[in-house]
């Protein structure tokens, strides 16, 4: 009943793979980053987020007029993998690179296309989202961010929560009620903008995650004066746009991929104690991780043949973000019985990372509740 | 064999089975003139012969296109033997034999100590040993039957069995790959019988009323029931990988079989996760012998024993990596096909 369509990688893919894995290789060597798990979360580091721009690693998939390299959507899919598989600092630019880059694309004006799309393809334009609310999480369509007309643009109030990188985003794409909800129709009278975070009335203050790290934000609009072209796609069009962007949000090696970093690093400790349990939870999670990558391979295809596949998105994230969970608990017990003055240097702080941050794999971008809920709507059980 | 031939046949197949009352060969336990006739059926249709040659009556077909055969066989719970004769005869004419008609097993190379798979049923069995592939004729008579075993599974207890033919096999035919070629049909069974589960399990949550309305209403069994189907995606698309990888290649090679443990692996371990899931969501009357969710369930669990547990191939398959000597996962979960 989900159909997950094959991807073969072309020639250009293999060569671009060689070219990210050099890459990668001479930045650790130069010890230009330190691989850690969630690197596409709190990994942030803007500089290397230009290096990658300059290599055209950046808005692979746009036209070129955009500042893109017209490659399939595929490419784009090995640049994010191997970054992801080696830990990169890639935080800053990942949500403009993936989806609000496309998202400018689809729904932007011609001027917003040539102003920022060139910008986020060369590393130096970081954006952030802002759909969730104090009061509306998992019940999105509950936001009370509102856009009201007035003159020939809009003013915005209300607070944003949770916002990835919003400190050192350009822009933000805010979700915001426009019109009144019809009844119990709550999806309706919701619009998207493109809102500039230098404008005035913008207060961001930085939330610390479970690990410490200030990674998220609360962003306060205070009757903000917005341009009229800040409206994104269609006045009343948000909901519709915004499950567009968690098709993107959600299918991606991100959600497969965070802690295998951490998997990696043990890997040579294993080898060398290598027994039975070992061996059979190594194998198991090669499986698990192959089988998952097939299927976001899939929902890349899909998403390139121009579908949004958004239920198919919601099975990869759900059984990707468990995998990630099991695989910090299965190495936790396979460490069992080695010492730890074997452990190599740096991997404490890596597990202890990933562990950090295991809560949160299985909430953003949606919690695993609602996305079985997504799953049970598509059989027709809601 | 191209897509419209394979479509074609793998059409026929649903046809014949659809009107077939398997239900009641399973109560049989495949042994009756209803699994007789059925059998005759799919050898008129030339379905055991799917993967031998043309000059031995075949249709050429590869043994990637039998994992669809598979799948259909499992989304039938069928008690038949038409996977493991499909295969066994795909492996009879590679070496060159013509495969005798009747339903024929696969004996596991690798565990010789398992029991033999559909054993009361079959007319014949394949056996690999010393590089030379076996034909051995069986009876029933010679059989001791596996208690709480589906499909006739069971011990050959003839000492001097019946050797119809011997022939050398071709080098990429090891035990091992015996063994994973046997493991990919039923990994390709097991996603069958999966989906037929889903079904089965929508429709009954759907139905069944309790608290005044349907269970499927209930944020519980809705969860169950995503548990369910994303573990079966996952199992298609583990045989799906596995099928192009043996489809990479004119001749099966060494690597394929790293693809083919994976499949039994994700399908080993989605079967237990989907017929928990299932039997949660039936409640008692998916526990009776009469529904039948069990048909699918209870060869579920068989199969995932069959041809290596899903641990045995993990083991396995991560002994290779752990083994190398730059021990590394990301170049082998993102190893090209």
């Amino acid at each position: 009943m989900f159909q997950f369509p094959r991807l073969d990688f072309d020639s250009d893919a293999d060569i671009l793979r060689r070219d990210v894995r050099a890459f990668l290789a001479s930045e650790l060597d130069a010890g230009g980053f330190t691989p850690a798990a969630d690197c596409w979360v709190s990994g942030a580091d803007p500089e290397f987020s230009r290096k990658m721009g300059g290599r055209g690693w950046l808005g692979m998939t746009w036209p070129r007029e955009y500042g893109g390299q017209e490659r399939p959507a595929h490419h784009r899919f090995v640049v994010t993998e191997e970054m992801l598989a080696a830990g990169a600092p890639v935080a800053a630019h990942w949500i403009a690179d993936r989806q609000t880059g496309s998202h400018i694309l689809q729904y932007g004006t011609e001027e917003q296309k040539r102003e920022i799309l060139p910008r986020i393809a060369a590393g130096e334009c970081f954006t952030a989202i802002g759909m969730s609310e104090p009061q509306a999480g998992s019940d999105l369509a509950a936001i009370q961010t509102s856009a009201t007309r007035r003159d020939k643009g809009w003013v915005l109030s209300g607070r944003k929560i949770w916002s990835t990188g919003a400190h050192y985003s350009h822009f933000m794409i805010v979700l915001a009620r426009t019109s009144p909800a019809e009844g119990r129709n709550r999806q309706v009278g919701l619009s998207q903008f493109l809102v500039d975070l230098s404008l005035p009335g913008i207060h961001i203050s930085g939330i610390k995650d479970l690990g410490g790290t200030p990674h998220f934000n609360e962003t306060l609009f205070e009757n903000v004066d917005l341009p009229a072209d800040a409206l994104l796609g269609q006045e009343g069009n948000g909901w519709a746009q915004c499950m567009g962007e968690l098709a993107l949000e959600r299918s991606g090696p991100e959600r497969f991929l965070t802690s295998l970093v951490v998997l990696e690093k043990a890997l040579p400790m294993l080898a060398r104690h290598c027994d039975v349990r070992r061996a059979a939870e190594v194998g198991s999670i090669l499986a698990n991780l192959r089988v998952l990558r097939r299927m976001s391979l899939g929902v890349a295809q899909m998403l390139e043949q121009g579908a949004s596949p958004a239920t198919a998105a919601a099975v990869v994230k759900e059984m990707g973000n468990r995998l990630e969970n099991d695989i910090v608990a299965r190495l936790r017990a396979m460490l069992a019985g080695i010492p730890r003055s074997e452990w190599p240097d740096g991997f404490d702080a890596l597990l202890r990372e990933a562990v950090l941050h295991l809560p949160s794999n299985t909430l953003r971008g949606g919690t695993t509740e609602i996305l079985r809920g997504i799953i049970a709507r598509e059989m027709g059980m809601r | 064999m191209d897509r419209d031939d394979l479509k074609m046949i793998t059409d026929g197949l649903e046809r014949i089975l659809g009107d077939a009352s398997l239900e009641a060969i399973d109560k049989d336990g495949g042994l009756g003139a209803g699994a007789d006739a059925l059998w005759a059926t799919l050898e008129e249709n030339g379905y055991p012969r799917l993967c031998a040659s043309p000059e031995h009556g075949g249709f050429g077909a590869s043994l990637a296109d039998a994992c669809e055969l598979a799948t259909i066989v499992g989304r039938h719970a069928l008690a038949l033997p038409l996977a493991d004769s499909i295969l066994a005869n795909g492996l009879l004419s590679a070496c060159g034999v013509e495969p005798p008609s009747g339903r024929i097993g696969l004996a596991d190379p690798l565990d010789l100590a398992a029991p033999l798979p559909h054993a009361m049923q079959l007319e014949a069995f394949v056996a690999l040993d010393g590089g030379r592939l076996r034909c051995v004729r069986s009876a029933p008579d010679n059989v001791r039957v596996l208690e709480q075993a589906e499909d006739g599974a069971g011990y050959v207890t003839d000492g001097h069995a019946d050797t119809v033919h011997d022939a050398v096999a071709p080098s990429w035919l090891t035990p091992h790959m015996f063994q994973a070629l046997a493991a990919l049909i039923r990994s390709a069974s097991m996603a069958g019988a999966m989906q037929a589960v889903l079904d089965l399990t929508l429709s009954y949550t759907r139905e069944r009323e309790q608290f005044g309305r349907p269970l499927a209403k209930f944020q519980a069994i809705q969860h169950h029931l995503s548990d369910i189907a994303c573990e079966t995606a996952a199992s298609i698309a583990a045989v799906e990988l596995a099928s192009d990888a043996l489809r990479s290649a004119p001749e099966p090679n060494s690597d394929m079989i790293d693809e083919i443990a994976i499949a039994k692996i994700r399908c080993g371990q989605a079967a237990t996760t989907v017929a928990a899931a299932a039997h949660q969501a039936h409640g008692a009357m998916g526990f009776t012998r009469e529904y039948a969710l069990g048909r699918f369930t209870r060869r579920l669990w068989q199969w995932q024993d069959e041809f290596g547990t899903e641990t045995e191939w993990a083991t396995r398959l991560g002994n290779t990596i752990l083994a190398g000597p730059n021990p590394n996962l990301w170049l082998r979960i993102s190893k090209p096909i």
